[in-house]
């Protein structure tokens, strides 16, 4: 049964833009690269990448700064919520004496959906290097099983 | 990840790696080398340069040089 997978619809389409991009000899925009500093605009945040395989399904969020502590992260069947605060600044540093700033900081909130439901009881979230890996076990039900074809004798 | 100081210009440069090898079947950044310079104030203490890396994020810390204190100087008078 064929089911319909946005993201996978979706990564294909950015693959299809990029390959048209560096077929024409272009530079691949900025855009379609890197989002190493997240807009200060009110964006999705934080910044997901999301792996599957047969086993599990794999969030990669970019989130550099954070208290690992004050991190939240829930599943309820195929939805992950991650929430938490980043912080200012680390330091004594008052705001008035900034002279730049291009790291935004506050509260976020951002729910993903899922390809397949998860055991929520096997999911572990690990935070390292600013990066936080999810990792979420299929469900049972969700993992593909092998089927085997018996011969029927007439 | 590197960061140097050279010249009044502050240079940071780097490469950050995922945690998966997979190919991602749904992608909103890559990650990848890094590099960016600074132009510093004369006033900063260059051997007090000081760097720390801590949940992704580094902070560097560049202490103003102390001034040289006020210093009467005696006339000697021939």
């Amino acid at each position: 049964m064929a089911q319909w997978n946005p993201w996978q619809d979706l990564e294909g389409l950015r693959r299809g833009i990029d390959r048209a991009f560096e077929q024409a000899g272009l530079p691949v925009p900025p855009l379609f690269r890197t989002a190493f500093l997240p807009g200060r605009a009110a964006r999705e945040y934080p910044l997901v990448n999301l792996y599957e395989d047969q086993e599990s399904v794999y969030i990669e969020a970019l989130a550099p700064g954070l208290d690992p502590a004050s991190v939240n992260v829930s599943v309820v069947r195929n939805t992950v919520t991650l929430a938490g605060e980043k912080p200012r600044v680390t330091g004594a540093v008052q705001p008035e004496a900034f002279h730049r700033e291009e790291r935004a900081a506050g509260k976020f909130v951002r729910s993903l959906e899922l390809p397949s439901e998860v055991d929520a009881d096997k999911a572990k979230a690990e935070y390292q290097h600013g990066l936080l890996l999810l990792t979420l076990p299929k469900a049972e039900s969700a993992k593909a099983r092998q089927i085997n074809v018996q011969v029927a004798e007439s | 990840l590197v960061v140097r100081h050279e010249d009044h210009i502050l240079t940071i440069q780097g490469k950050a790696q995922h945690r998966v090898s997979l190919e991602p079947v749904y992608r909103e950044y890559e990650l990848g080398t890094f590099f960016r310079q600074f132009q510093l104030s004369e006033e900063v203490d260059q051997g007090k340069i000081a760097a720390q890396f801590r949940h992704g994020v580094l902070t560097l810390r560049l202490p103003k040089a102390e001034k040289a204190p006020p210093r009467q100087i005696a006339v000697q008078v021939s």
